[in-house]
């Protein structure tokens, strides 16, 4: 062996060494130094965590009548680092996914391993996206949110968002019972995406949303939207609200809210506020139950006692009037009902005083909020009695000066048919686990408000305002009806004062009148005639016609026929003169 | 000592002493017992690595199928994975489509454009005068009289059926 061959000898041991002293090196690092480094490497890309969405519960009518569900549809995304030729991709998907092709293509070429193409497209569409068998674009599945009536009950029932999350509405209030548990599955997946089947396998299963009840009827919904949007357009109202209660159990059965149309459709259209609850306004004459309840429950008054009352009575700095000139009459405090006597209602508030009457409006409901708990939900405006004017003693009575919501009105008249008892409202009536388990809502709150012979003394009165008075127009054949109506005046926006021309009709009341199983207010907004008794009455009692023969509540032991008309020299509700301090 | 003849070829085992030049018959030779137990020891330990090769390759055959039947098997059950949710999915659909069809708008849309029906403009009351369950004068099936003439003149619209 030369010397030169032995160098080279030594050369190639000592690069083996080397070589495997590197090797060993990497070695000791990969298994010593940091194995928990490269084995959580090697973990995240064989396993994969998948988010395992709950499915969002149902909501359905009282009688199991689907009023919203969610569907699987199909969501078009991208990755953007597979796509090899973002122009004709674009070409391609953007007819099938309504979408301009420019729009599409900004989207294929952005940076990033995930971007949205389309959601929630239908099963047609997604089929023709994945027959192009394009790379790196995807189609998952996941629920969107439908309403099989369209847009019955929309306000109610409320809306969500692309993520099914609620946003208004009942889905909103009730998201998190609805929403449900989301669950997750890790498993370890091959190159191929394949899982591997003696790999790791973890499953947490989602837990499917409840299903909600709702004491709405469907059918009653779809009636009292579809009267409602009959009489804003008879009347060119710009809106209006309907109510229907079950005054016993507080049970909401029908709720409605529309505005008019606009521009060239003046089809009235449901509104996404649900204006019954969120929505306050003056309610005029509908207020003056609660000043003659309270006067009746502080013994200052019976029904059959008798007032002089002139038709003028100035208040501190105003002087307010019946709606006609008369002279001094000798009323009863159930003409005075009957007749809608501005003057007398004020008369009788006076003795109450301000304090008492004050509590009165209070205890009736008024200046909170609902047990709904309805988002957006208003308590009313009610002003401190320490902050009334002069003329607040006379405002105030007879509905002007305080405003509530329609909900809050129709509670005020469910005490009246109650026999004195406030009964909360409610619109869940049950929940559906996700394992079947049905829970019955708990049932309505409720509070004594006035007595007993108080209650039946006010229907009595509130009968003949329908039988004689101002709200005849509300009568029903076969049912006694009780009733009242309203035409308030409307304040100007942000200013003190009143809207020339324009008032806020109603009309509020229950029936049977002697076993109240319906309670109902109707409310428009600036509609012609301006008369609540002449435009809300009849909506009334259309509605309470069919809520009738609908839920089978038979009418009375009298023999009934055909609709009366309205007698010639119907009384009309009297219209609040402005208010001037 | 009993003479045992020395089989012509041994393998393995060495001679017990110097042997003689063979002269026309080989030599015979005392085996000693060692020998003997070593060829059976080696006999079984080829026979026991050979049953533990065997087992061994058997056992990968083993593995190797189970395995591809695993592997079958969750493809099969991500296949049905995946039905399921199809039929869930359709189910769904289908839900909605009826609630679609039930819906009072729809209904309505389809009495009033399809069949020409109206809403009532009024309902009539009707009060029975009589208690219930009372016998009518003239009952269809009555012998004779305005029964039988109007059974009849019933029976001639109903052609041939009973």
């Amino acid at each position: 062996m030369t010397r030169r061959t032995g160098l080279r000898l030594i050369a190639v041991l000592v690069t083996a060494l080397l070589a495997f002293g590197l090797v060993a090196g990497r070695l000791v690092h990969l298994q010593v130094v940091a194995p928990d480094h490269y084995a959580s490497i090697g973990h995240a890309q064989r396993v994969r965590s998948i988010a395992l969405p709950a499915d969002r519960g149902a909501l359905f009518d009282r009688n199991g009548h689907e009023l919203a569900l969610s569907v699987p549809q199909h969501t078009v995304w991208a990755d953007p680092r597979l796509v090899t030729d973002p122009r004709a991709y674009a070409a391609a998907l953007g007819p099938i996914l309504d979408l301009d092709p420019e729009v599409v293509r900004e989207r294929l070429i952005r940076t990033g391993a995930f971007v949205y193409l389309a959601r929630q497209i239908d099963d047609e569409r997604a089929s023709r996206v994945r027959d192009l068998g394009l790379a790196g674009i995807n189609v998952i599945t996941e629920p969107r949110r439908f309403r099989p009536a369209g847009d019955l009950a929309a306000a109610v029932l409320g809306t969500v968002d692309l993520d099914n999350i609620g946003v208004s509405g009942l889905e909103l209030h009730h998201d998190e019972l609805l929403a449900g548990v989301p669950g997750e599955l890790v498993v370890e997946r091959a190159l191929g995406g394949m899982t591997i089947p003696s790999g790791e396998h973890r499953l947490r299963p989602a837990e499917r949303g409840a299903d909600l009840v709702l004491t709405l009827d469907r059918s009653l919904q779809y009636e009292a939207e579809r009267l409602l949007a009959e009489q804003i357009a008879a009347t060119g109202a710009k809106g209006g609200m309907v109510v229907l209660m079950a005054p016993r159990s507080g049970d909401i059965l029908a709720m409605a809210s529309l505005r008019a149309g606009a521009g060239d459709d003046p089809t009235p259209r449901p509104t996404r506020d649900n204006m019954a609850v969120t929505t306050v306004f003056e309610p005029g004459s509908v207020n003056k139950v609660i000043t003659l309840a309270g006067a009746i429950e502080e013994g200052l008054f019976t029904a059959d006692d008798v007032l002089v009352v002139p038709d003028r009575l100035r208040v501190s700095t105003h002087v307010f009037s019946d709606h006609e000139r008369h002279p001094p009459e000798r009323w009863s405090v159930s003409d005075i009902l009957t007749r809608s006597s501005n003057v007398g209602t004020i008369m009788i508030a006076q003795e109450l005083g301000r304090d008492r009457f004050d509590a009165y409006l209070r205890r009736f409901g008024f200046g909170e909020r609902t047990a709904l708990g309805f988002p957006a939900e208003s308590a009313g405006l009610m002003l401190e009695p320490g902050g009334w004017s002069g003329t607040s003693i006379g405002s105030l009575p007879i509905g002007q000066g305080v405003s509530v919501t329609a909900l809050q009105m129709l509670l005020a008249y469910n005490v009246i048919a109650n026999d004195g008892v406030y009964v909360a409202p409610r619109l869940v009536k049950a929940s559906v686990d996700a394992d079947g388990t049905h829970r019955e809502a708990r049932p309505a709150a409720t509070r004594p408000v006035v007595s007993g012979p108080t209650a039946v003394a006010m229907t009595d009165m509130l009968v003949r305002a329908v039988e004689e008075g101002t709200g005849v127009r509300a009568r029903i054949e076969g049912y006694p009806v009780a009733g009242k109506t309203g035409t308030a005046r409307k304040p100007l926006d942000g200013v003190r004062g009143y809207k020339p021309g324009a008032y806020m009709a109603s009309f509020a009341g229950f029936v049977p009148a002697d076993d109240p199983k319906l309670s109902m207010i109707v409310v428009l907004d600036e509609p012609h005639p301006i008369y609540g008794g002449v435009v809300a009455a009849p909506l009334f009692a259309d509605l309470a016609r069919y809520a009738l023969r609908h839920l089978r509540i038979p009418p009375g032991a009298a023999v009934v026929g055909e609709e009366p008309e309205p007698p010639p020299g119907t009384l009309t509700e009297p219209v609040p003169q402005p208010i001037q301090d | 000592m009993n003479a045992i003849p020395v089989p012509l070829r041994h393998r393995g085992a060495p001679a017990p002493g110097p042997v003689p030049p063979p002269a026309g018959r080989p030599s015979l030779r005392v085996v000693d017992d060692r020998h003997l137990r070593a060829r059976a020891r080696r006999r079984r330990v080829r026979a026991v690595v050979a049953v533990i090769a065997a087992l061994a390759a058997l056992s990968l055959l083993g593995m190797a199928a189970f395995h591809a039947a695993l592997v079958e098997g969750q493809v099969e059950l991500s296949r049905l994975e995946g039905e399921v949710a199809d039929e869930q999915a359709r189910y769904q659909r289908l839900r909605l489509r009826v609630a679609e069809l039930e819906s009072p708008e729809r209904i309505v849309a389809a009495a009033q454009e399809r069949l020409g029906m109206v809403p009532p403009p009024g309902v009539t009351y009707l009060s029975p005068s009589g208690p219930a369950g009372a016998p009518a004068d003239t009952a269809p099936d009555a012998p004779g009289g305005d029964g039988v003439q109007a059974w009849a003149a019933v029976k001639s619209h109903l052609a041939d059926r009973p």
